[in-house]
């Protein structure tokens, strides 16, 4: 919302007295030349609003004067007529302020028109100047810039390449060195568990021997062993088996008076044996 | 006849230990009713308690008989044939088969002339026996069968078999 007599926005017074103050804007602005444009994009006019403002303040003020004047010479009957005639003088008056002024106001519009033609050729002219020095320097500065960054980028290329070469050679060396580290190393690895692979076979084929012949000894005389029980089991068997062959054969094949004389024939060993001795 | 002479005849006949047992048991009966009943009756009572007849016949004879008659007197004689029927050995055989009566007198043949003391012997049928006698008198024990027999022979002759076996 606006508020008369103050700063509404920043581009923008509100003046006090509000319809007052535009119809004088209109007075002025009806009295003023087009506006232009001056550099950097402010509001133009060969007079500024201010300047407008005082101009009719003056004028008024003016006016206003010769009535306090002419009131104040008389106030008569014929202050009517005196004052039509004043007013009328007065009006003439003011029409020649007017003129006066709106004359005097062109000729400070042109004059500020003038001079900000002028100022805007200058500043035209300072700006093309300003714009072909500032490409200049800018030209300048930029070649500078691109031969310094050139001679730069020349140089720390030519540092890289000098680094990297270094670097390449250091790695290099390092590589080669570490190389011949590991192969010394895996030969010396190698040639070590080589000896302790033999050594280890060699000591593997004792004790596999040694096992061997244990287990070749044991096996044997496992072997013999069982050999020796089977044989005698064998004998056990066929003497059993003779005996009882022998026993039924016999027991069957006896009559009962052979039978008899057995029996005498034990008690006849017997007694030779001392069986009978008291 | 003495009573030695009248025992040794009674005991003469007494083979086996079963023998002895049942001329004991008649002995009691003829010593305990010898004045109280006739001899046909003790005769009887020995039948019915086993006695076999010839036992019983001189059991009868010598209480009854001439000898004892004349001079001896019936308890000694008992007393004599109780003690030397007691003292009897035995010789305990173990054999094959069932014995007869020929082998029983065979036996008693052969231990009156082999062996001083009086033996009777006491019979017993050992069918796992197949041939001769296990022998066993006055703790002493003896196998005379068929199976030490055998086992003794391959035992002496077991190299030989060996070498025939393998």
């Amino acid at each position: 919302m606006e508020v008369p007599g103050k700063y509404n926005s920043p581009t923008q017074f509100t003046p006090p007295f509000g319809n007052a103050m535009r119809f004088c804007r209109r007075v002025i602005a009806a009295v003023s030349l087009p506006q232009g444009i001056m550099p950097y994009g402010q509001r133009a006019g060969f007079i500024s609003e201010t300047t407008g403002f005082f101009l009719l303040g003056l004028v008024l003020g003016a006016l206003a004067t010769v009535l306090i004047i002419l009131y104040r010479r008389g106030r008569t009957e014929r202050f009517s007529i005196d004052m039509e005639d004043r007013f009328k003088d007065v009006r003439e008056v003011a029409d020649e302020i007017i003129t006066s002024v709106h004359r005097e106001s062109l000729r400070t519009m042109e004059g500020a028109q003038k001079q900000a033609l002028e100022m805007l050729r200058t500043t035209a002219l300072y700006r093309s100047e300003a714009e072909k020095k500032m490409e200049r320097v800018l030209e300048e500065h930029s070649q500078r810039e691109s031969e310094r960054l050139s001679r730069a980028s020349e140089e720390f290329l030519r540092s890289y390449h000098l680094s990297l070469e270094d670097a390449k050679k250091i790695y290099l060396a390092s590589v080669k060195k570490m190389n011949d580290l590991m192969a010394e190393e895996t030969r010396r690895g190698l040639s070590e568990f080589r000896e302790e692979l033999k050594k280890e076979i060699e000591r593997y084929g004792l004790e596999t021997e040694e096992e061997i012949k244990k287990v070749r000894g044991d096996a044997f005389r496992k072997i013999e062993e069982y050999t020796r029980e089977k044989l005698k089991k064998v004998d056990e068997s066929i003497y059993q088996v003779l005996a009882l062959v022998s026993k039924e054969v016999l027991g069957k094949s006896l009559s009962m008076e052979e039978h008899e004389e057995v029996v005498l024939r034990a008690l006849e060993e017997a007694k030779r044996e001392g069986f009978f001795k008291f | 006849m003495d009573i030695k002479e009248i025992v040794e005849k009674i005991v003469s006949s007494v083979r086996t230990k079963e023998e002895r047992d049942v001329t004991l048991t008649g002995l009691r009966i003829v010593e305990s009713s010898i004045f109280q009943k006739s001899a046909e009756h003790l005769s009887r009572e020995l039948v019915k308690a086993g006695v076999p007849t010839d036992i019983g016949r001189r059991l009868l004879d010598a209480a009854e008989g001439e000898p004892l008659k004349n001079h001896v007197p019936r308890g000694e004689f008992f007393k004599a044939l109780k003690k030397t029927l007691e003292e009897l050995l035995v010789l305990r055989l173990e054999i094959s088969f069932e014995p007869r009566e020929k082998i029983m007198d065979k036996l008693k043949s052969w231990a009156e002339r082999e062996i001083e003391k009086g033996i009777i012997f006491d019979l017993t049928l050992d069918r796992s026996i197949s041939g001769g006698a296990k022998l066993s008198f006055q703790g002493r024990y003896r196998e005379y069968t068929f199976e030490n027999l055998i086992s003794s022979a391959l035992s002496s002759k077991r190299e030989e078999i060996t070498k025939l076996i393998s």
